[in-house]
This record gives C-alpha cells, sequence and structure tokens, in this order.
C-alpha cells in the first residue's frame, strides 16, 4: 500500500474547496442576463383550482412572465415521468396519474406549484407572486397512510380508492404453512416514520437556451445529470440528448432527493427560452420542506414464526407505504424491490410471505432517502427479531447466530429472490460484541440503575442489497432505465491523467477515491489525476449515484477501462523495447521485458501514443484514453451488525445514546477514512430516525407543521456517541474490485438498534419512532406503575 | 423581504428619535428572530434601527451587590464574562445554552427581553433574579414587565438600555430544551436572595411567570426535597407537537428540583 | 386543533345579543380592527392588521352564521386570509345561556390554519389563539357594561376560561387556531368571524423567534 493507492487514509482532495467556501454550487453559477423565479405553491394540501388571475402580476416591475398550466399545454409540456412501472399483484400495472408541471385542474398536496412568475430580480418575482389571484375550492385531504383506502376523498380519479398498488412477493402457502407448526409467533404493528430530506444545500435550477445553436443547458442540483437528460428531455420537453447540455455541479448533499427529476428544473428549461434569458431558482428552505421528495412512511405489521429453541420458521409483513400526492421517479420501487426482498435478512428464514400496497394522500411525494426501503426492511426484521428473542428468553445475540446464513452457504438464494453472493456474519457479530464489551453490560446496567439512569442494549444484524443493479433484473421488475456504468480513463501526454465516472459525487469524496484506485492500479502519481463528474458534455453516460453503487458499479467501469489502457499500453511498450507483447508485464506504473530491467513508465507510453513517431501506427490508434460500461452480475451485499447502548433519564424521557458498535462488511476499502465518515454520517442520520426526526401533517388538514427547523429536528453532533468502527472484509465475489458499497449502511442499520436499546432499556415491547422525550417519558411512567404494582 | 429604510445611529438619542420618527420602525439589535421573519416576508416595517452596535449599549459592570449588562450584549459575552461567571454562575450558565453558537454570538439580552418569546431563557433569570429593566423612559421591574405572549411593558419607542440583576445568595437554572429548536420546552430559575426566594418558569406558559407554591416551600427550605410534594398543575400551560401540558407540567418539577440540586451544589 | 372557551359577560342574554350583532362594538373588540362590513345577512367581511412580536401581518377575513337560533346559538365559518403568510379556517358553535343575571358564552371551535402560518408557526398556534379569544372578549365584556349599566346585583365578573383539550403525546399534528365567537341576531349577524381572523394573524406573526 502507497500512501495514497487502495488502503490509504488519504484526506479529501474536494476537501478544500468546500472548507474554504471555493465550491461552485447550482445557485453560485450566475449567467449573463440571468432572470429569477419563483413558485407559487398552493396552501391548500387538497383543493379544486378555479381560475388565477395573474393580470397584476404581469404589470408589476420588472415581471417578464407569469406562467401556469395553461402556458404549458400550449406548448405541449409533458408532466414529470415516473421512472418505475411496477407490476401490481393482479398482473396489471400500477395506477400511473398524470403528474402535471405546473398544478392543472386540482392541487394535491400544501406545495404543490400552482403558477411560475419570472422577473428582473427575485424580490420582484416574489412581490408578483403574492399578486396572483388563485381560486381555490377545498377538497377533503387524505392524509392518513393506513387509512388512505377508506378515505372519503380521491386524490386522483384515476384511483378512486387511493391504492396506487397491490403487490407481493414470496411463498404465501408456505409461509401460512409455517405458521400453523410454529411453537411460537412474534407479532409487531409500526410505524415507519416519515422523513423529510434536509440536504444542506437547498434545490436550485438555471436553465439557459442558446438560440445560435439550439443548445439548451440546465445546470442543477442533481445526483445524475444523465438521468434528468434523458427523463427531462424526453418526457418533458422533448427535446433530444444531443441539444441539451445538463450539469451537476458541486452538490451539497443528496440523500436521495436529488435522484428524482422534479418539475422546477424543467420549468425553468422551458421558460428560459420563452423569455429569452437564463432563468434561475434556488428553493428556499421552506420551499425544501414542502417540496423534496420524503422518505419512508410505512404502517407495517410483522409476524415470526419460531419453534422453541428460536429457529426461524417463517415470516410474514405487510405493509401499506405512502407514495405522497404523485410518483415521484423511483417511487414503486422504494417499498416494493428495495424493501421486501431484504426480509430475510442475515438469515435463514425458510417461508416469507410480504404483501405491500402503495397508497396516494395528499402529501408531498415520497421517494427514495438514503438506504431507500432497506433501512424500512432491517427495521421489521431485526424489531421482530429482537421482539422473539425477548418472547422466548433467549439472548438478542444468540438467537441472531443460530439463525444467521453461514459463510459455506453462499451463495444463498433467500425466499425473496435475491442470490447473497458472500458475507461472514457472526463474525462481524464476535467483532460488534467485542467492541462493545457485551459480556459486560449487565455490570454496566447496574451501575447507570444506580445513578437512577435505565441503561439498554440493541443489536441490528443488517443486510442490504446495493450496488445497484444488473440491468436485466432491473428491467424485469420494472425500471425503465439500465443500471450500469461509464468510466473513462483519459492518459494526458505528459502523463498525467483525466477520470471521468458517470457516477456523481455530492459529499461522498469519489475524487479522492477514484483517484486512488487509478493511481493505484495505474501506478500514475495522486496528484496527477483529477476526477470529472456531473456533466452531460464530459461524460459519455452515467446513471449516477444512489444505491451505494458508485464504487461497485462506477469504480467496476473504471477498473475496466484501466484494463484496457494496460492491454494497449503492453502493445506500445512492446514496440517501444522491440520485446514481444506477451512477454511485457505491468506494475507499479512501469511495462517490463519480463526476465530484464528494460521498461518504460506508463508516462512515456502515453507520451509515445500522443507524439507517435516510434509508434506501431499500422496496427494501433494513437492516444491512450479507454472508455467502459459496466452492468454488474449480481446486487452487492453490504452486511454486518450495530449495536448501540442508551441511557433514559426516566424523569424526563431523554435518551442519551451512550455507545455504538458499527462492524460493517463493505468487500474491500478504498479509502477507510472515507469509509468510516459514511458510516458515522448514516449513523447519524439513523439515529435521528430513531430519536429526533419525525415529519408530521395535520391529519386533518393536509398541512406540513414540521416545516422549518423549529419543530424538524435533525440530529447534531452533541446528540451523538464517539463510534466504535470497525470491518470485516468478504471480498465481492462478482466484481472486479471486490467492493460492495458504504453508502447506506450506517442508515439501514441504526434505527433497529436504537430502538430495540431503548425497548431493552424500558423493558417494553415496542415504541413509536422518533423516541421523543414525552413518548420516552410515558414509557417510563408506565413501567414504573407496573412495577410498584 | 420587503424593502425598508435602514438606519444605523451613532448614538441612542438617534436612535430613538428615529425610531419616533419612523412610520412602522423596528429596532433591530441582534437580529436572531427579526430578520427571519423579514424573510419569511411575515412583516413589513418600514424602517430597520440598527442599535446593534451602539457602543454605550453594550457592557457588563459589577460592583458585588449588582450585576448590570448593556442591551445589545450579546449572550456569549455574557457566557464567556469572568464578571458575570462570579457573580451569577445561573445566569453565565443560561446564556451559555441559548440557541447555538451563531445565535449566541449574534442575540442579545434586550433584544431577547423585548421580543419576550414564550420559551426565552433569559426572561426566567430576569424574573428569578428579581431584575430591572432600564429604559429610555424608566426603570422597570421584572415582575411587572412580562405581560403576555410576545408583550411586555414596553411602549412604543420605549427602548432598553440595560438590565440589572441583584446578587443573589444562590441560584440555579435548568432548562429542557424543545430537542428541534432548542427553544425551553420548560426552563426554571431558582433563587434565593436577601429578599426571599424565587422560581421562575419559562417555556411554559405564554411568558414567563413566578411559580409561587414552589417559593412558599421553599422559604424555609431552599432544597429539592422541599419541593417534591409541590403539584403543578397543567391547566393553561403551553402544548404542542413536542409537549404536552401534562408532560411540561411535570417537566416543571423536574427541572425546578434540578436547579435547586445546582444552586446548591 | 379544538378549542373550547366559556365567557361569563354581566348582562342579559338580549343585550349580550344585541352588542354580538353591533359593528361599533365588534369593531371596538377586534384587535387591530381596520374596517368591518356587512356583505350580507349572514356574511362579514373585514380587514385587521395585527402586530405580534416581530410579526405584523393584515388579514381580510369573512365570515359567514349559520344555524341561526337566536338569541341562543348558532354556528360560524370563517375564513381569514393573509396572503404571503397563509390563511386560517375554522368554524364554531356558540351558545348563549342566562346563569344568573349573567350570560354565560360558550364555544366550542375547530379550525386550523395553512401555508406559511402553519408550516412554521405551530408551536404558537394554541397560545395565540388563546390570547386573542381572551382579548376579544375581555374588551367585549367592557363594552357590553360600559355601554349599558350592568344589572342590579352584578357580581364581579367571575371569568373563566378552559385551555384547548388536549390530552395525550404529541405525535400527531393538530395545528390550527381556533375560530371563536359569536353570532347574529335576528336579521343581521355581524362580529363573530373576528376571532377567526384575528387567530390566524397572530398565528402568522409568531412564529420565530430568539431574542
Amino acid at each position: 500500500m502507497t500512501e495514497t493507492g487502495i488502503g490509504a487514509r488519504v484526506k479529501r482532495k474536494e476537501d478544500f474547496r468546500f472548507l474554504t467556501g471555493q465550491g461552485t454550487y447550482t445557485d453560485d453559477i450566475n449567467r449573463h442576463g440571468q432572470a429569477h423565479a419563483c413558485f407559487l405553491r398552493s396552501p391548500h394540501a387538497h383543493a379544486k383550482l378555479g381560475a388565477i388571475n395573474a393580470a397584476k402580476a404581469k404589470a408589476m416591475p420588472g415581471v417578464l412572465a407569469v406562467f401556469t398550466h395553461a402556458d404549458l399545454a400550449a406548448d405541449k409540456v409533458g408532466g414529470v415521468p415516473c421512472g418505475f412501472g411496477l407490476t401490481q399483484k393482479n398482473g396489471k400495472p400500477q395506477i400511473e396519474p398524470p403528474h402535471p408541471a405546473l398544478a392543472a385542474g386540482k392541487v394535491r398536496y400544501a406545495g404543490d406549484a400552482v403558477a411560475m412568475v419570472v422577473a428582473e430580480t427575485l424580490a420582484q418575482a416574489r412581490d408578483a407572486a403574492e399578486a396572483i389571484e388563485v381560486g381555490y375550492s377545498e377538497l377533503p385531504a387524505v392524509v392518513d397512510t393506513a387509512g388512505a383506502p377508506r378515505a372519503k376523498s380521491a386524490v386522483h380519479d384515476e384511483a378512486p380508492n387511493n391504492v396506487c398498488f397491490e403487490w407481493e412477493i414470496g411463498d404465501k402457502a408456505k409461509t401460512d404453512e409455517a405458521f400453523a407448526k410454529a411453537a411460537n409467533v412474534s407479532k409487531l404493528e409500526f410505524v415507519n416514520n416519515r422523513l423529510i430530506p434536509n440536504a444542506m444545500e437547498p434545490r436550485a435550477a438555471v436553465g439557459e437556451y442558446d438560440r445560435a445553436t439550439g443548445n439548451y443547458t440546465l445546470y442543477t442540483t442533481s445526483q445524475n445529470p444523465h438521468v434528468i437528460r434523458l427523463l427531462m428531455g424526453a418526457f418533458v420537453l422533448a427535446i433530444p440528448e444531443h441539444r441539451l447540455r445538463v450539469v451537476a455541479p458541486d452538490v451539497g448533499g443528496g440523500f436521495g432527493s436529488k435522484i428524482f427529476h422534479y418539475a422546477e428544473e424543467a420549468l425553468v428549461t422551458w421558460a428560459c427560452r420563452k423569455v429569452g434569458r437564463p432563468v434561475k431558482w434556488t428553493a428556499e428552505r421552506s420551499e425544501s420542506f414542502l417540496t423534496d421528495a420524503h422518505g419512508r412512511d410505512h404502517v407495517t405489521k410483522v409476524e415470526l414464526a419460531t419453534d422453541r429453541e428460536g429457529n426461524f420458521l417463517g415470516l410474514r409483513v405487510h405493509s401499506i407505504a405512502n407514495l405522497g400526492a404523485y410518483l415521484s421517479t423511483f417511487a414503486p420501487m422504494v417499498p416494493t424491490w428495495l424493501y421486501a426482498p431484504l426480509f430475510a435478512g442475515q438469515y435463514r428464514t425458510p417461508a416469507i410471505h410480504a404483501e405491500v400496497i402503495g397508497v396516494f394522500t395528499n402529501t408531498s411525494p415520497v421517494d427514495a432517502y438514503r438506504g431507500a426501503g432497506r433501512p424500512e426492511a432491517t427495521y421489521v426484521v431485526e424489531r421482530i427479531v429482537e421482539t422473539a428473542a425477548r418472547d422466548l428468553k433467549l439472548d438478542p445475540a444468540e438467537i441472531r447466530r443460530k439463525n444467521f446464513i453461514a459463510p459455506a452457504q453462499f451463495p444463498y438464494t433467500t425466499p425473496v429472490v435475491l442470490q447473497y453472493d458472500s458475507g461472514q456474519y457472526a463474525l462481524a457479530m464476535d467483532k460488534a460484541c467485542q467492541l462493545i464489551d457485551y459480556k459486560n453490560f449487565a455490570k454496566r446496567k447496574a451501575e447507570a440503575e444506580k445513578r437512577g439512569r435505565l441503561r439498554g442494549i440493541g443489536f441490528s444484524a443488517y443486510i442490504e442489497a446495493c450496488g445497484v443493479a444488473p440491468s436485466a433484473v432491473a428491467g424485469a421488475i420494472g425500471a425503465r432505465a439500465g443500471l450500469y456504468e461509464a468510466g473513462v480513463i483519459r492518459f494526458h501526454p505528459t502523463g498525467s491523467v483525466t477520470v471521468i465516472t458517470g457516477t456523481h459525487s455530492h459529499g461522498q469524496g469519489h475524487e479522492t477515491t477514484f483517484a486512488q484506485l487509478v493511481s493505484d492500479r495505474l501506478g500514475v502519481p495522486y496528484d496527477s489525476i483529477d476526477v470529472v463528474h456531473g456533466d452531460t458534455d464530459r461524460i459519455p453516460f452515467g446513471m449516477g449515484t444512489y444505491g451505494s453503487r458508485s464504487i461497485a458499479v462506477g469504480g467496476s467501469a473504471l477498473s475496466k477501462a484501466m484494463d484496457k489502457i494496460v492491454d494497449k499500453g503492453k502493445r506500445i511498450a512492446a514496440h517501444l523495447m522491440e520485446a514481444a507483447v506477451q512477454d511485457i508485464e505491468f506494475k507499479n506504473g512501469a511495462f517490463r521485458v519480463a526476465g530484464t530491467d528494460k521498461q518504460k513508465t506508463i508516462q512515456e507510453v502515453a507520451f509515445a501514443a500522443y507524439v507517435p513517431h516510434n509508434y506501431p501506427l499500422n496496427e494501433l490508434e494513437p492516444g491512450l484514453e479507454e472508455t467502459a460500461y459496466y452492468d454488474p452480475a449480481n446486487f452487492t451485499y453490504p452486511a454486518g451488525t450495530h449495536i448501540a447502548e442508551v441511557e433514559v433519564d426516566p424523569q424526563t424521557g431523554q435518551v442519551e445514546v451512550v455507545d455504538w458498535a458499527a462492524v460493517d462488511d463493505f468487500g474491500n476499502v478504498i479509502n477507510p477514512m472515507i469509509v468510516e465518515g459514511q458510516v458515522h454520517g448514516g449513523i447519524a442520520q439513523g439515529i435521528g430516525q430513531a430519536l429526533l426526526e419525525g415529519c408530521v401533517y395535520d391529519d386533518r388538514s393536509g398541512q406540513l407543521v414540521t416545516g422549518s427547523y423549529m419543530d424538524y429536528c435533525m440530529p447534531r453532533a452533541d446528540n451523538l456517541p464517539s463510534y466504535r468502527v470497525d470491518m470485516t472484509h468478504t471480498p465481492c465475489p462478482h466484481n472486479p474490485l471486490g467492493v460492495k458499497g458504504c453508502g447506506e449502511a450506517g442508515a439501514i442499520a441504526a434505527p433497529a438498534a436504537l430502538m430495540n436499546a431503548i425497548t431493552n432499556a424500558l423493558g417494553i415491547k415496542d415504541l413509536a419512532m422518533p423516541a421523543t422525550p414525552e413518548r420516552v417519558w410515558r414509557a417510563a411512567q408506565a413501567r414504573g406503575a407496573r412495577a410498584a404494582e | 423581504m420587503y424593502n425598508f429604510a435602514y438606519h444605523r445611529p451613532g448614538s441612542l438619542a438617534e436612535a430613538e428619535r428615529k425610531l419616533k420618527a419612523a412610520a412602522d420602525g423596528r429596532l433591530l439589535a441582534g437580529g436572531q428572530t427579526l430578520l427571519p421573519t423579514l424573510k419569511q416576508r411575515l412583516a413589513k416595517p418600514s424602517d430597520l434601527i440598527d442599535i446593534g452596535r451602539l457602543a454605550e449599549l453594550s457592557f457588563i459592570k459589577a460592583d458585588g451587590r449588582s450585576v448590570q449588562i448593556g442591551a445589545t450584549t450579546r449572550h456569549a459575552t455574557v457566557a464567556a464574562s469572568a464578571e458575570v461567571r462570579k457573580a451569577i454562575p445561573a445566569l453565565a450558565k443560561l446564556a451559555g445554552g441559548i440557541g447555538d453558537p451563531q445565535v449566541r454570538n449574534m442575540g442579545t439580552i434586550g433584544g431577547s427581553l423585548a421580543n419576550s418569546d414564550p420559551a426565552a431563557d433569559y426572561p426566567a433569570a430576569v424574573l428569578a433574579l428579581g431584575a430591572t429593566i432600564h429604559t429610555t423612559e424608566r426603570a422597570i421591574a421584572a415582575d411587572d414587565f412580562f405581560k403576555g405572549l410576545f408583550e411586555t411593558a414596553l411602549k412604543p419607542g420605549e427602548i432598553i438600555k440595560s438590565v440589572s440583576f441583584p446578587v443573589p445568595e444562590k441560584a440555579g437554572y435548568m432548562k429542557f430544551a424543545q430537542p428541534a429548536s432548542r427553544f425551553c420546552m420548560v426552563g426554571v430559575f431558582v433563587c434565593k436572595a436577601g429578599s426571599g426566594v424565587r422560581v421562575a418558569v419559562t417555556g411554559a406558559g405564554p411568558c414567563a411567570f413566578r411559580q409561587s407554591a414552589m417559593e412558599k416551600a421553599l422559604a424555609s427550605n431552599f432544597s429539592a426535597a422541599a419541593i417534591e410534594s409541590v403539584k403543578v398543575s397543567p391547566a393553561g400551560l403551553n402544548a404542542d407537537i413536542h409537549c404536552s401540558a401534562e408532560y411540561r407540567a411535570h417537566l416543571v418539577g423536574v427541572m425546578a428540583r434540578r436547579a435547586l440540586t445546582e444552586a446548591n451544589g | 386543533m379544538d378549542l373550547t372557551g366559556e365567557y361569563r359577560i354581566p348582562a342579559d342574554k338580549e343585550r349580550v345579543w344585541q352588542a354580538l350583532n353591533d359593528p361599533d362594538v365588534l369593531k371596538a373588540c377586534i384587535p387591530g380592527c381596520q374596517s368591518l362590513e356587512r356583505v350580507s345577512d349572514n356574511e362579514l367581511k373585514a380587514t385587521v392588521g395585527l402586530r405580534i412580536g416581530p410579526v405584523s401581518a393584515s388579514f381580510t377575513g369573512q365570515v359567514t352564521l349559520a344555524d341561526l337560533n337566536p338569541p341562543d346559538s348558532y354556528t360560524l365559518r370563517g375564513e381569514g386570509k393573509g396572503g404571503a403568510a397563509g390563511f386560517g379556517r375554522g368554524e364554531a358553535k356558540v351558545e348563549l345561556s342566562s346563569e344568573n343575571d349573567e350570560t354565560v358564552l360558550r364555544y366550542v371551535a375547530n379550525a386550523h390554519v395553512g401555508g406559511k402560518l402553519a408550516q412554521i408557526g405551530s408551536r404558537l398556534v394554541d397560545g395565540a389563539a388563546r390570547k386573542l379569544a381572551d382579548e376579544f372578549f375581555a374588551k367585549f365584556r367592557d363594552e357590553v357594561t360600559k355601554r349599558a349599566p350592568p344589572p342590579a346585583a352584578a357580581a364581579a365578573p367571575a371569568e373563566e376560561r378552559r385551555p384547548a383539550a388536549q390530552p395525550g403525546p404529541p405525535p400527531s399534528a393538530d395545528a390550527a387556531p381556533p375560530v371563536a365567537p359569536l353570532a347574529p341576531a335576528r336579521g343581521v349577524p355581524t362580529w363573530a368571524w373576528v376571532i377567526g381572523l384575528i387567530l390566524v394573524a397572530l398565528i402568522l406573526l409568531l412564529v420565530f423567534s430568539r431574542g
């Protein structure tokens, strides 16, 4: 290992510009003659849209245009498309109502855009938006997830009972049979609480049209600019791809919420041509709360059947998933294919059946949020496993060990479709128990009791399927795109390298990790390598970053491109050294003739390729640049065990997370510091979900009442413990780097670990997330009352 | 924001004149409430009179019997002040626990009091310590100052100049922060001084108020044990999505006991 | 949000009823009332300018009266619009009854706010609603007693208010101001919507704050 190669804790290249305020985010981009847009949004959750009178607004100073749905219709602007088509259990497609870019006929959530104002300045646009008169006639709002199918009101005429789909997976008969013979059935019913993503940078977009060429450019806060180009160009604006450039510059966090194609980015692209000026829009934080796609929001019943010894026999799950008012880009996939196939967890459960009902409500659209389906699945599995341990009076670590899939059983096909490729689950569990000193927990609990604190411990042995995704599988289940990745290695004549990737970094540190990977493999100094991402004009193609896919899929594409570089380099080196190609070895950045001390560095080879004075021109093209596309053979399956320890103050209900052990298996690791950072951040988000964050809509009016940081609680440093982080390394057997991906693991593992710990501390079966002080206090009161009896 | 005229007067007297001359003028001190309100377009003042940099309003003076703090003294300054830490450590602690570092570096004691947010920290200290609020027109006793939700005894055009806190024998402050905003869900300030025992609660009602049942119980025995049996009624207490009135009532008791333990510690 | 309230007014029911239908009385009682206009027998329109803490906003409101049963009860539905700040809407059932020479006014209201008010002001909605209702009725009582001498044995006007019933833990989202008030008289209803408006305005205002 070199100081900058694979396995080195290299400090991030990008941090200098980020930490000194020199990043270039979308809102930092100002185009000549730029105008500003603002959106008038519905204050109602559900209302018929009457007349929109914009006459006064249009006459106000600086106003260039006011657009409504009528203008879009006149221009044949399409609706916002969904990128996933789910097949229901009855074989019919999901119900997919139109999603107009500006509300047509009805508004369906508080925040639904009704009109777009473009003006010389932002203040003028806002003034004008206030002057638009809109006639609303309010309709009853559908808010409650579980109650949506029975609601008296329909969000969409196309779905009279608000059901978008009913879907199932697994073998129902076999599962019923398993339950029939079970000695014990453990049950839980709970809500997986709705979350609001809150990336540090709000969404923003700048659209620009070049009349000379007919080309459009969109700068936007996206995790996947090519996907936006595809969806927006093809489905919304009918702009062919060669005339549309989408740039996602520095992006300040996404967590999934910037995967999706949003109406605003299409509208600035459309409007910039209408007004003949570049148009910029940047969301206010209040707008982000209302209109960024939210996450989670399931109502679930789960049952686990076991024998007397705690061997799992069958698992049954029923979930209702809130999709919000419209289908966001990947909405139908998240609570189905990204969720239920994970119900085997790390266990040999032989029979599993799950049913999911997706419902429309008058709330912001719901889509993928860090972990996307897998945190929900892990919560289901790890909460019910913990419950079974308690029901059977078994040690929570033991019941898990007893049911783990053993290393010798891989590849292992679960009853819910997936084929796990590799894993050492007991090893991670053992390490985590050591890290947190599990055997002495009772002592710590007793000591805490003396201080008036209730100490609890909770496990979460999670698994996820990421590195998305094999395109054939994705297509078979309904994805309307492939999920491969592209990469380019471009040597320059003097030996520096530009690495081009279709993945996108919005906090993950790809510019560092990918440079390390290339430096290690090609022997080029780390500082001579730059990574380009986020611009459809500079990158051949790309599906972007989400689903912990960047290193597993994007890194693998680069690996393949490097193979091609080495192959070509050998042929050039063979020519230069007058040796046979098969005698050339490549190592440490140099091509050597085997068994001799003759060598040419890769820089010399690159120079020869670009200045081909002595070059096999009749066999080889000049230049040293290779492109590769990589489509994975399978998902990757990071897994591990997290253990949380908490102390509860029963007088106030305050929960303190006092310790945390995380042992994850991400396969091979390029930069352990960055990986640990991803784990830290993921756990913070998971702790946020379990302890602090809860999106609340008023259940009658459908108003978002946690619409600011006054009421929506993001995790802060003082909410978090110092983590004990370790890893096991079981290389992924089916990608060239043996990597699995690490971006979501923490957020997937953490909520279950924490809620298991809190319920353990309180000696109760279940508690709703987030475990707010009042909820915990009430549970502690009830416990005290029971103890007194 | 809507447009407004911005003034930065060079003296308090000039600020007073500007405020009185403005059609709908507002004072700007630390701006931690006003500016977010303006950004949300929830207010449309004609004029902002920025007194945040008036040197004559930013000071801390201690003479052994009292601590006087200028109106535009920042929370961070109070928290770090050696005089305050020595004379009334509970007050320094309170200032150090307001909001977050950004808020503490901008927010001012006068701004907080004039705003009288129901969940602000300072009102508890002012009320429990029996402070006096000095304005451009008069001196107002703490007991007469807080009138209701965002309502004080201040008249239009009246500007807070300073607050003087008598140095107590013992004092303690304990707050249970609302997790998201870190405002007080409940904050209780307890104080024992020559003049008697005072207990003030913030976060639980429309404005800070004194808890007389506890004061009575503590008069002869200033300890947590003395108020074990004091029941706090939830009737009339604030309720919101974070905290019911019943839970708030319970927290008043817990925070009061902990504040007493701290005061005695 | 649900809100209930009860006020004792030292005047007989007819007098209270009359006062409730006297635009001058109402205008005087509604904090910040700039204009008050009867649109039809059962409809009123008003403009109210409110300033609470850092917030100030102007609301236009409309109240419709229904289920009129003078002088005993009625229902009012009100809506106030505060422009960029949002809106408030609600319904209140008001009952008047006589007790010992006094009139007891009881209301049960449910209301919600929308827009920015709801999004950022939820913590203050209940408190603001209470404050407005109290302010209105305190003034109203003063006005009624000022305009007509109180009945002979006017006991001290004991006022009693019950805060909104809201037991239980926080999770469910209840954010809305109450619309409170009263009602109409035969023929010409008035004043009622007031409270609704006020509430709305208040809420808007409150919202932020860090001193």
